[in-house]
This record gives C-alpha cells, structure tokens and sequence, in this order.
C-alpha cells in the first residue's frame, strides 16, 4: 500500500509540475520550431504525445458529467487537451466542440502562415469569452470560420448526470507504476542518458554514505545513552549532553562550512572530494560522515537515553536488582533490548530524511550521490529523473521500514507485523 | 531566414570567440594537465544536439570550425580551410561563399578530412529526428550546398538572402567525422532540401538518428579535427580530455589559440558550490576556477597570502548588465517616466558595491569594446532631483501626499507610479531591485519587487506582460545585428524584441545595417541606430562586468571575449616558478 500510494504521490507531482512536456519536448516556441509552419509545429507535439502515451488516461476509471466526451484524453497537443475541458467546465456541449475542432482542424493544414495563428488560438481558447474574442479576431483576420462557430459560445449543456467511465489497465498511472517495476525508467530530458544509468551511479554514493551514518549513530546512541543512564552524576555527562544538544541545534549546512573552512584547508586534517581520486577511496567521505554523525547524535542518543530510563524505572527491572542480578547483565540483558526498540523504529525511517540532508551533504563535499542528481534535476526540470528518484526514495523508506519492523519483531516476538 | 542568421552568432562565439591574449612575457614551460573547475555536469558532447554553454567549451577542444575569429582584432581567421572564403553576390539576391579546406587535414583514424564530412554535418542539422537541434534555426538560411567534381576539397554554400553575418555563421560550423557518426552513408542518398521537407517515418532514418543521439555517441566515442579526444567521462565527478597523437595541426602553424594544445590532459572537475571549489584550489587540487563572486576575487586580491600564491585574471567577456523596460506597459509606456528611472539608477555606485569595481559603464546597446560603439554617448547621471523635476513637468503629481505620484490620463482614469520589478532569486538581481527600489521612493516611485524563476519571467518578457526586468546580456564579438531585439517583427512570438520598442525610422536604420555586406559601411547607421534607442530609454543600463578568474601564480593563462573566458588548452607554466619547483 505504502509503494502504491508513493506511487500516485509522485505521479500526481510529476503531472502537477509539468503541465505540458510536449510542447517543451519539442520546443515549440522556439529552436528549430522558428521556421516551421504553426500546423506542422502542431503535428511535431501531437506525434511526440503519442509516442509517449500522452493520450492515455490519467486512471482506471473517471467520474464525469454525462455530456464530456469518452475521449477528452485523446485529444493532442496537451494545451488544446486542457482547452477542451475548460471549454467542458464552461457547458458548452461536447459533442459540439468535437465537431467543431475537427473542422477547424481541416482548414488549418491549408491556411497561409498568419491566418493559421488564429486557427491556432482557437484551438486554445479557454473560455467562452476567449473563444468569442479569439472568434471575433479570426473573422476581421479574414478566416473562414466553421458555421458551428458562432453555436459553440451560446450553447449550453443542460442538465447532467455524474457518469463513470471505465477505462481500464490502458492508463498513464497504470504505465508509470508498470515502467518503475520492469526497470524502464526511460531516459534524460537533458542529456538523453538512461534514467537508470544516472540513478545507479550516483545511488552507492548516497547508500554508503547513509549506510555508514545510520550504523554509526545507532552504535553511538546506545553507548552514549547507557553511559548518560549509569553515569548520570557525573560532571562529564552533564557537559557530553550539553555539547550534544548544541551540535543538533547547529544547522547541517553551518555545521559543513565550517568542518569545510577549518577541517580541510589549511589544516588538512580531512581530504576534500575534488571528484578526481578513485571511487574506492574512503577517505573523503569521513568527514561528510562526521558532520551528519554530528548533528544527529544528540538526538538520538537522548532519546535512546529516556527510553532506557523509562525500561530502568519499570518494576521488573527493580524486582532483577533486589534478585541481586548485576547491574551490568541488567542493563544489557533486560533493558537495553526493549529500550532499543524505539530506535531502530526510528532510524528505519530515518532515510529519506537522511537524503534530504544528502542535498546539502553532496553538495558541499562535492559528493555525486542521489542527494545532488535531485538537485540538478529538479532546477532542470529533468522529470522521468525526478519522478524515479522520488521512486526509489520511496522504496528504500519502505524497506527501512520494513526492515526495522522485522527487527523489532525479533527482539520481541509479541509484536506482530502489520502493513504500514 | 536572416533573423536565424542573426542568432546564430551567439553559438558561432560560443564556439570561437576570442578577445585577447594576455599577460606576461616570461619564459615558459609546457604543463603536463590542468585541472579546470566546472560548476554543472555538460548535457552532451555533440556540436549538433549539446544546449549548454559548458558542453559547447569543451567541444571546442575537440572538434574545430572552419573558420574562428582572431584573438586580437576579431576579424575572421581560417582555420579547416585554406584561404579566406569568396563571397559572391547573386542576382536573385541570394549569396554563394565559396569554401576550400586545407589539404592533410587528417581525422583520428588518419583518413582524410573531406567535403563529405562538411555535407555530412550540414545534412544531420535537418535530417529527421534532429528536431531538438538549436542548430537549425541558425542554418536555415543555407539553401544548398554544392561540390565540384574534379576538387574533393572545395565546395560552396548557397544562401536565399544576403546578410552582413552570413560568413561568421556559416564559417562557425564544427565538422564532426562522417566515417564515425553516419557509417553507412545514409545521408548522402538526400539533398540538403529533402532532408529539411522529409516526414521522418518514411526516410527510414529511424535508426540512424537513434544513434546519433545516443550516449554512446554523446559521452564516449568523442573524437573530431580538434587537439583533444575525450579519454573519459565519470558521471558527477569529471570529464577528461587527452591530447591526440599525431594531430595534424602540429604541422599547420596558425596563430589562434584555438589550435594550441599545451596540456597534455585537461580535467575538467565538476564541483557546484563556489566555496568547496576555493578549498580545492587552496590545496592544489584545482588550477583554474571562473564564475567567482566579486566578494570572493576581491578576498583573492587584498589578502597577502592569497595574493602570493594566486592570479586573478580579469576577462572581458562582453557581457552587459541592464535593466529592460515594457515601454507599451500603460505606466512605461510615458517616456517621461523611463527617463526619470534612468536618473535614479546610480550606476557609479553599483560598480564600486556590487561589482567591487570589477566593471566598466554600460552606455549602449552595443558593448563598449565591440566595434560601431558610439563612444560619444553619455550615461545618464544619477540625479534623484532631476527624475522628480521630470516628472512634476509631465503631470505626475503627489496628490494625495502618499509618497507616490499619480497622473489623469484623457479618460480622466487616475494612474499611480507604482512599477512592478521582476527578479530572479539571483543576489545580484536582489542588489540591483534593493537599490533602485531606495531611490526611486526618493523620485516618488513605489517599485514593486516580486521574485520569479527566469522560466516565468521570459515567458512574461515574451507575452508582454511585464514592466521591469534586470538582464545579463552577452554578445558576439562580431557587429553588432540589433534586428532580433529591437526591430518592430520581432515584439511578441518567436522574437526577443521585450522591450517593444521601435518605430518604423528605427526599423529602417535596423535594416540598412543588415543590408550592409561591408560593416565598415554602416557606421553612420550604427550610430545613428544607437542615438535612435537611448533617446527612447526603453533600457536602463548598470554595467559591463569582467569575468574574474584565479588560478595558481605560476600559471599564464590565455583569456577570450566569450565564457568561459580563458583558454585552458594553451596554459603554460612560468619557467622560473618551475626551476623553483624543481
């Protein structure tokens, strides 16, 4: 469930944010569309859209007022698309506006090039008042206007029924979810390199990097929040906790500058990426690894620390040391596993936020990971990227998820699995 | 068809375009690699199909045009043919340029560069499948091409129309090797014309422009006439370029840096924060960085210990900063109103703080160091008094005492000079609409800032629907062609008139100077073109702006006119800093 609702999360972002990559596909304002003729620069969307299934619809089914045409999804180029439905949202008659557009259609291919702007624009129109102006324009401009014209903006629609239209497995979202699972996450906007090449290249950066992270933090919550717990008279762990809560407070894009500023030149003491040693050269992840290990340990070893004080305080705990057990075997034994519980919850679901601060984390140390290609993509508008990054995110918050459930189940088989 | 001309001088200087060399008069030594900080990954190698200004430098040191402007003077300079081209006049009104290649010119694979590899690299241009191509609208002016039976190096391009820039555009074609990108001769079957009419799904191309677009031919096999091959490319990371062996233009000794290789290897390292790239230079992990912000270079500058051990060059790469204006907008439409603006922007002030001084004044729509600039025009002085005393004269009045002047227009509807400014989230654009916003309030205008993504604000600029706008604009180091931007067929659609100015004496003189096949003719028009534009403010102009580079102090690099700035093939190392060294 949580895969398939990612799922329509992205795709639904994806068609929010890219209302019409047909026309920026093939540069219809501009480039090489320059010298060609409006219907030809229509014809070049038009086959672009369809060779990516454009002309699909949206779901499995749709909910419409009965007068909508079955086949709204099929009409191309996509602005013309959302014309038609706003048109639809106006009620003017379906059926009317279809057959009006075909015939408008079939004059365009013969029009001179300035009388073919008009047919244009009203193919666009939005509104009844766009389209009587845009009308209006086209016969001063000298066109021919189809007799339904004048029609199509009094007529109303009437009185409609809600209708549902099935149209089965035949969808985009059908084909996204499709594509992603077989692997044909299609190819770059920008630089025409498959999307899966990208993504596999820059993923073991960013897994490694969160990888490490995540085991070094859950090392160093346990070992610190025991200490806090046995120790908590101590001078030093009052100023351990005191330091910690001033790293997680300090932003991670501070914490980097400065780990860059002081900790790289001149003092060297850290190597920085220049992007040109070789690929199995660690060196110059340990310090992207200490500043993420910086400003998430505080966190976690607290809140580790009050989950073990809590399991302390409980009566069995306190029935074990009237026993006599040793304090030692009753913290690792008894406490610290039900106590460590909470934490692998929340570091399972810690990647994706983790990612997150891979963007800044890559970026400063120059690091090629998944955290920088969403970036770049992003600002590029590069969405068959974006769409799977997203994707593949998603996967790895579910398998996180799922791993620390199935971990959590061990530790303590009264839990039982549940879908989250 | 001339319009297309015109744009595709910004590509030809992208490509080759040189301003002047530098520096020192030392001896020198040749340097084994250098490493050059670029801030995003390049979308492809492909002279046909790359869009971005870092892909097309570094295809520069791959594949090599036919002819490249000259460093020192701009005057076009022969670099694949043999001899500065004839043009020919037609009686129709078209032109013919004739061209002859060097002889043993020579691919990698030794065979011999031909007429066959110009034909072929024309015909990709339009063949089908090639639709993303920007090449296009630039080569759309070339009718034909034609070859003469008995010389495998000669040939002529035929154009529809004459046009003053014909042969810095057509002369600014890359030839890329036919043998590598179209094997199987499928082009040649076509004429120049049948490709540019073709439908792609009967021409059976299908498969040919498949692989001519794909990575395999875009980010692996990189080779062309150029001093450098691509050895590799690591995704994120780095793009390497080595020096080929046995490159004919060791035996033809031309004077362009274009043709020099140096280095051996060049790195180019992909690092996209500024301050990482600071640190890698600091520690000699880094030889040249470009694109610094005037902060950083002045911290270059005035620290001692920086300044011992780095340059910090300074290339004038023809860049202008103004501000544009909608002058049908229903407030800027008053000229009265442009002109107080041009008063309130203290140009003087914005060099020294924002540029820390590394720019000179903008006075034209020429930039000032290109040729048929009108050295006699003076910039608008900063004067908030005059801009309110402008005007009070033309019927802007504070009437209600608002801090914000109005005026009636003859439908007696009341017009407030509010003026929306639109930015992009740029800190130099920030600066600029900060300061003007300061001073114009002392004028009586209330300047609204909104931030948009640039994708939003050309689209505005296209429709028209916008007031104001701060630009970056760069040019090409040949004359200047003012048609695409200021001429009244290019307000709206396809054109890059934003402003909307123009009136049919401007559009006259506009094509007088496109008609001029000798530019020394047409300074008169030039200066008068310039006169005609700066009487009407439809810009506000801030500041031509250097390009700050840094490198290590033993390094002597080479600059140009056009980004990136500099040429990374012909670095040399100081001799003394290498006896030291040693």
């Amino acid at each position: 469930m949580s895969l398939i609702f990612i799922l329509s999360i992205a795709f639904f972002i994806k068609n929010a944010s890219h209302q019409f990559p047909d026309e920026h596909r093939v540069s219809y304002e501009t480039g090489f569309a320059n010298q060609m003729s409006l219907a030809d620069k229509r014809t070049q969307v038009i086959k672009y859209g369809k060779s990516q299934k454009l002309n699909r619809p949206q779901f499995y089914f749709s909910i419409r007022p009965s007068h909508y045409p079955k086949m709204t999804h099929k009409i191309l180029p996509l602005r013309e698309q959302k014309a038609v439905r706003k048109l639809l949202l106006d009620n003017i008659p379906g059926k009317l506006i279809l057959s009006w557009r075909e015939k408008v259609i079939h004059q365009l291919d013969s029009l001179p090039q300035n009388k073919a702007a008009f047919l244009i624009n009203l193919l666009q129109s939005s509104s009844r008042k766009e389209l009587s102006q845009n009308l209006r324009l086209a016969s001063k401009g000298g066109v021919n206007l189809p007799r339904e014209s004048e029609t199509l903006v009094t007529a109303k629609a009437g009185f409609t029924f809600p209708t549902l239209h099935w149209h089965g497995s035949q969808n985009q979202w059908h084909l996204a979810g499709k594509n992603f699972l077989f692997g044909n996450w299609g190819v770059s906007r920008i630089d025409g390199q498959a999307v899966s090449s990208k993504i596999f290249s820059a993923l073991p950066y960013t897994l490694f990097i969160n990888g490490a992270a995540i085991i070094l933090l859950f090392l160093t919550a346990i070992l610190l929040g025991s200490w806090w717990v046995r120790s908590k008279n101590r001078p030093g762990v009052q100023i351990s906790r005191q330091i910690a809560y001033f790293l997680y407070v300090m932003p991670l894009f501070w914490l980097s500058a400065l780990a860059i500023a002081f900790l790289t030149q001149p003092t060297g003491i850290f190597p920085l990426s220049s992007g040109m040693e070789s690929k199995l050269d660690y060196s110059h992840y340990l310090l992207p690894l200490l500043c993420i290990w910086l400003s998430s340990f505080g966190y976690l070893s607290r809140m580790f620390e009050d989950k073990l004080r809590s399991e302390w305080s409980k009566p069995y705990i306190q029935l074990a040391q009237h026993r006599g057990i040793p304090q030692r075997k009753l913290l690792f034994s008894y406490a610290l596993p039900n106590a460590i519980i909470p934490i692998i919850t929340l570091l399972g679901a810690a990647f994706p936020a983790l990612v997150s601060g891979s963007l800044i984390i890559e970026v400063l140390f120059n690091i090629p990971g998944m955290g920088r290609l969403i970036w770049w993509s992003l600002q590029e508008q590069d969405w068959p990227v974006v769409f799977n990054v997203i994707l593949i995110i998603g996967f790895f918050a579910w398998l996180g998820r799922w791993g620390a459930d199935q971990w959590s189940r061990y530790l303590d088989p009264r839990m039982k699995w549940t879908d989250p | 068809m001339r319009n297309s001309f015109q744009s595709s001088l910004l590509l030809a200087i992208l490509l080759f375009g040189f301003l002047s060399c530098t520096t020192e008069d030392k001896e020198s030594a040749q340097v084994e690699s250098i490493r050059v900080r670029i801030q995003e990954e390049p979308d492809r190698l492909h002279p046909i199909l790359s869009k971005t200004g870092i892909s097309q430098q570094i295809e520069s040191r791959i594949f090599l045009p036919l002819m490249a402007p000259h460093p020192d003077n701009f005057s076009l300079q022969p670099i694949l043919i043999e001899k500065y081209p004839d043009i020919k006049e037609k009686e129709d009104g078209g032109m013919q340029i004739d061209f002859t290649l060097r002889n043993n010119l020579r691919w990698p694979d030794q065979s011999a560069i031909t007429v066959k590899d110009v034909d072929f690299t024309l015909k990709s241009i339009f063949a089908p499948g090639m639709e993303e191509s920007n090449l296009r609208a630039y080569f759309d002016g070339v009718d034909s091409i034609s070859f003469y039976p008995d010389d495998s190096l000669s040939f002529s391009f035929h154009l529809s129309q004459s046009y003053i820039l014909a042969l810095p555009a057509t002369g600014g074609l890359n030839i890329m090797p036919a043998y590598q990108y179209d094997p199987d001769n499928q082009l040649t079957n076509y004429t120049l014309q049948e490709l540019k009419s073709i439908d792609s799904s009967s021409a059976g191309l299908n498969m040919w422009s498949e692989k001519m677009k794909s990575p395999a031919l875009s980010r692996t096999k990189i080779h062309g006439s150029g001093p450098y091959a691509l050895e590799s490319w690591e995704t994120g990371r780095f793009i390497h370029l080595k020096k080929k062996k046995n490159w004919w233009g060791e035996d033809h000794p031309i004077d362009n840096p274009i043709l020099t290789a140096h280095p051996k290897d060049i790195y180019y390292q992909i690092i996209p924060d500024e301050s990482t790239a600071i640190q890698l230079l600091k520690s000699g992990q880094l030889d040249i960085i470009s694109d610094l912000s005037p902060l950083q270079v002045k911290e270059f500058i005035e620290t001692e210990a920086l300044a011992q051990e780095f340059n910090v060059h300074f290339s004038n790469v023809l860049n202008q900063y103004v501000i544009l204006l909608n002058t049908k907008d229903k407030v800027l439409q008053d000229r009265s109103v442009r002109r107080a603006l041009a008063h309130l922007i203290d140009v003087d002030q914005f060099i020294e703080e924002v540029l820390q001084g590394y720019g000179s004044l903008a006075r034209s729509p020429i930039h000032p160091a290109k040729p048929f600039f009108d050295s006699t025009i003076q910039a608008t002085p900063f004067n908030p008094q005059k801009a309110a005393d402008i005007l009070e004269e033309n019927g802007w009045l504070d009437l209600e005492n608002s801090g914000v002047r109005e005026k009636r227009d003859a439908q007696g509807t009341s017009h407030s000079l509010k003026i929306e400014l639109l930015i992009t989230g740029s800190s130099l654009s920030q600066s600029i609409a900060l300061k003007l916003q300061e001073t114009a309030a002392q004028a009586g205008i209330q300047i609204e800032i909104s931030t948009l993504s640039f994708r939003n604000i050309l689209q505005k600029m296209k429709s028209g629907d916008f007031q104001m706008t701060p630009l970056s604009i760069r040019s090409s180091p040949f004359p200047y062609d003012p048609y695409q931007t200021w001429h009244t067929n290019n307000i709206g659609g396809a054109g890059s008139n934003y402003t909307r100015f123009g009136s049919d004496s401007s559009d006259a003189v506009i094509e007088r100077i496109r008609n001029h096949l000798d530019p020394s003719k047409a300074r008169p028009d030039y200066e008068k073109f310039q006169n005609l534009v700066n009487q009407d403010y439809p810009v506000l102009y801030l500041a031509a702006p250097l390009q700050p580079l840094v490198t290590p102090r033993n390094i002597k690099l080479p600059l140009t006119a056009m980004k990136p700035g500099y040429f990374e093939n012909a670095v040399e190392i100081s001799a003394d800093d290498l006896q030291k060294n040693n």
